[in-house]
C-alpha cells in the first residue's frame, strides 16, 4: 500500500475527529448509566455492610471480594449491551445514512466503534468503579465501621477479566453490525445455538476418540444399546488427571483452547468490519 | 464528474433500473424528476454510496462511490429526506462536523442561518423537521462539496422558507459543483433546476437543458381541445388545454416543467424523436 492509499485508509485527523464525535454523541447516555451503577454499587454494598454490622461484626471488619464480583457485572453485562447498541445508527432511519456518509474511511469508522465498546469501556469502567468502591468503603466504614475492602484494578483476576471482556465483546460488536434489530437478544441466543453445536460436536468426537475410556464394566453409567455413557466423567478424570497418560494432552488442548478463543476476537472484527461495509440503507 | 453506464439495480420483489446511462457535470443544477417508485432517491443513494449497483458501472469524481472511500465522502453532501439530527446543540454539531469537510465555510454557514432565521438556542433534535430541514442545508451549501445531492429539499419548508432556499442554491452552486435535486414539487423548483432529468420505468427517458428544451418544445395554454397531429401532448387544465408542440419558430420558449414531465411519461416517444432529429 502506497502513502496515499494509507492516508485514505487512516489519517489521525480524521480518526480524531470521529473518535470526538462518537464521544460527544454518546457521552450523556454513558454518564447516566454509570451514575445509575454508582448508586446501586453505594446502596448494595451499604445493605451488605448493615447486615454485617447488624450480625454483630466488629468494627474494621473487611468481608467480601473488594466488589470483584460487582465489577464483572458491570464490565460483562454492562458492556455487551453497550456493544450490542454500537452500531444501532447504522440501521435506523436517517441516521443510518447520516453515518455511512461521514467522511471517514471503513477502518476508522470501525476502530472507533470497537475501541469505545472495548478499549474505553473496559478503562472507564475500571476508573469509575474503583471510585466508587472508594466512595462505598469510605461511607460503609464511616456509618457502619466494617467495609468489602478497596477494588483493586490492578490484580491478574481484573486483568483476566478485562481480556476476556474484549474477546467475549467482540461477538456483540459483530451482532450489533450484523443485526438490524434486538442485537443484544440475538447475539446472546446466536452464541447459545453455537455453543450448544460446539458441545455436540466435541461430546461427539470425544466419545468417539476415546471410546474406550468410557465404556465401563456393568452397572455403571448409563447404557444405550451398546454404548456407555459415563455422565460422572470418572473414566475421563482417570485418563487425565495430573500425572496420568492423557494429563498432557489435556494441558495441550486447554492451551489450544484459549489461543482459540482468543483468535476469535480478531475473527468478529475481521467479520464485522467487512459486515459494515457492505452496510445499505 | 458523475458517470454511470449500463447500471443495473433491483431490490428483493422489484427491478428498479435495467442498463441506466447517466453522465452529469459540474456547474449545474440538475433536476431529477420521476413518478412515485421510479426510484428518484434510491439513484441519489447509489451515487453517494449508500446502495450498491448490481450491475453496470458508477463513478463519481473517479471513485467507486460502492467503496465509499473518505476522499469521496468529504466531497458528497446529501441531504435526505429522512432527517436526522442528533440531540446536541447547532454549535457543538457544527464543531464536530465541519472539520470533516475540508472547504467548509463557516461564514457562509452562519449568513445562510441568519437567511433561513434558524434558532441556534435549542438543541437539533428540539427543532421543527422545517427548521432541521433548513438547518441541514444550511450545512449543505456551506460544506462546499462538489457533489450536493438533495431529496425532496422544499418538502415541509413554509412559503418564505422556498423562496429563500431557491435564493440561497441559486447562489451557492460553484462551477466545480454538481447539484442533484430529486423533487416532486417542479414549481418550487422552476427557474432553478437546469437541464432536467427524467426517470422513468428503470431508464432516464429525457435529459435535457432548458434552453435546448425551449428551442425544441413550445408550451401553451390553448381554450379549445386540439385535435391536430401537431399536439404532442394535451391535458385538461383549470384555464384550458395545457398543449406540447414541436417549436418550429426561432425563439426560445419558455417551458412548464409539469406538462414537460407529463408529456414525457405518456407520450415520451414522439418527445424523444425531435430532439434526436436535431441531434442529426
Amino acid at each position: 500500500m502506497n502513502a496515499h492509499g494509507a492516508l485514505e485508509m487512516f489519517s489521525i485527523r480524521r480518526f480524531g475527529r470521529l473518535l470526538l464525535r462518537e464521544l460527544a454523541h454518546g457521552y450523556r447516555g454513558l454518564l447516566i448509566a454509570m451514575a445509575t451503577v454508582a448508586g446501586g454499587v453505594i446502596v448494595i454494598s451499604a445493605i451488605g455492610a448493615l447486615a454485617a454490622s447488624a450480625g454483630g461484626a466488629p468494627a474494621g471488619t473487611v468481608s467480601g471480594d473488594g466488589y470483584f464480583g460487582l465489577f464483572q457485572n458491570i464490565l460483562f453485562l454492562g458492556g455487551f449491551i453497550v456493544t450490542s447498541l454500537a452500531f444501532r445508527e447504522v440501521w435506523q432511519n436517517g441516521s443510518g445514512i447520516a453515518y455511512l456518509r461521514l467522511p471517514g474511511s471503513l477502518f476508522e469508522k470501525f476502530v472507533v466503534k470497537l475501541l469505545m465498546t472495548a478499549v474505553a469501556f473496559a478503562a472507564g469502567t475500571l476508573v469509575f468503579m474503583s471510585a466508587a468502591a472508594a466512595a462505598s468503603e469510605a461511607l460503609d466504614r464511616l456509618l457502619f465501621g466494617v467495609g468489602h475492602g478497596f477494588f483493586n484494578p490492578f490484580t491478574p483476576a481484573v486483568l483476566q477479566a478485562v481480556v476476556r471482556y474484549i474477546v467475549l465483546q467482540s461477538f456483540f460488536l459483530l451482532g450489533s453490525i450484523w443485526f438490524r434489530k434486538l442485537a443484544f437478544v440475538k447475539t446472546v441466543l446466536w452464541i447459545v445455538v453455537f455453543g450448544i453445536a460446539i458441545a455436540i460436536v466435541s461430546g461427539i468426537a470425544l466419545r468417539i476418540g476415546l471410546a474406550s475410556h468410557f465404556a465401563l464394566g456393568p452397572g455403571h453409567g448409563m447404557r444405550l444399546g451398546g454404548w456407555a455413557f459415563d455422565l460422572n466423567g470418572a473414566g475421563l478424570r482417570e485418563l487425565f488427571k495430573p500425572g496420568a497418560r492423557g494429563s498432557q494432552g489435556a494441558m495441550a488442548f486447554k492451551i489450544a483452547a484459549e489461543a482459540l478463543f482468543i483468535a476469535l476476537a480478531p475473527a468478529s472484527w475481521m467479520a464485522g468490519y467487512f459486515r459494515l461495509g457492505e452496510a445499505e440503507v | 464528474m458523475i458517470e454511470i453506464r449500463n447500471m443495473s439495480f433491483g431490490y428483493r420483489r422489484k427491478r428498479l433500473f435495467s442498463g441506466l446511462d447517466l453522465t452529469l457535470q459540474p456547474g449545474n443544477i440538475y433536476g431529477l424528476l420521476g413518478k412515485n417508485g421510479a426510484g428518484k432517491t434510491t439513484l441519489l443513494k447509489i451515487i453517494s454510496g449508500l446502495r450498491q449497483a448490481q450491475e453496470g458501472s458508477c463513478s463519481v469524481l473517479g471513485h467507486d462511490p460502492a467503496r465509499r472511500p473518505a476522499a469521496l465522502l468529504e466531497e458528497i453532501c446529501f441531504i435526505a429526506e429522512e432527517l436526522y439530527v442528533p440531540a446536541l446543540a447547532p454549535d457543538m454539531f457544527v464543531a464536530l462536523q465541519a472539520p470533516l469537510y475540508p472547504r467548509f465555510d463557516h461564514a457562509a454557514f452562519r449568513s445562510f442561518l441568519g437567511e433561513f432565521e434558524i434558532a441556534t438556542d435549542k438543541k437539533l433534535s428540539e427543532l421543527s423537521y422545517g427548521q432541521k430541514k433548513k438547518f441541514l442545508i444550511a450545512f449543505g451549501l456551506a460544506s462546499r462539496c462538489r457533489l450536493l445531492l438533495m431529496d425532496e429539499p422544499t418538502n415541509g419548508l413554509d412559503i418564505p422558507s422556498k423562496s429563500q432556499f431557491r435564493r440561497l442554491l441559486a447562489g451557492a452552486g460553484g462551477a466545480d459543483q454538481v447539484i442533484l435535486v430529486s423533487t416532486h414539487q417542479v414549481r418550487d423548483m422552476e427557474n432553478l433546476i437546469d437541464p432536467i432529468i427524467i426517470l422513468d420505468e428503470g431508464r432516464i427517458i429525457f435529459q435535457q437543458s432548458l434552453r435546448e428544451v425551449g428551442t425544441r418544445l413550445r408550451a401553451s395554454i390553448e381554450s379549445t381541445e386540439p385535435m391536430d397531429e401537431g399536439a404532442l401532448h394535451v391535458e385538461k387544465t383549470l384555464g384550458g388545454w395545457a398543449v406540447l408542440r414541436e417549436n418550429t419558430g426561432q425563439e426560445e420558449t419558455r417551458m412548464d416543467l409539469e406538462t414537460l414531465f407529463n408529456a414525457m411519461t405518456a407520450e415520451g416517444g414522439r418527445v424523444r424523436a425531435i430532439f434526436e432529429e436535431a441531434m442529426k
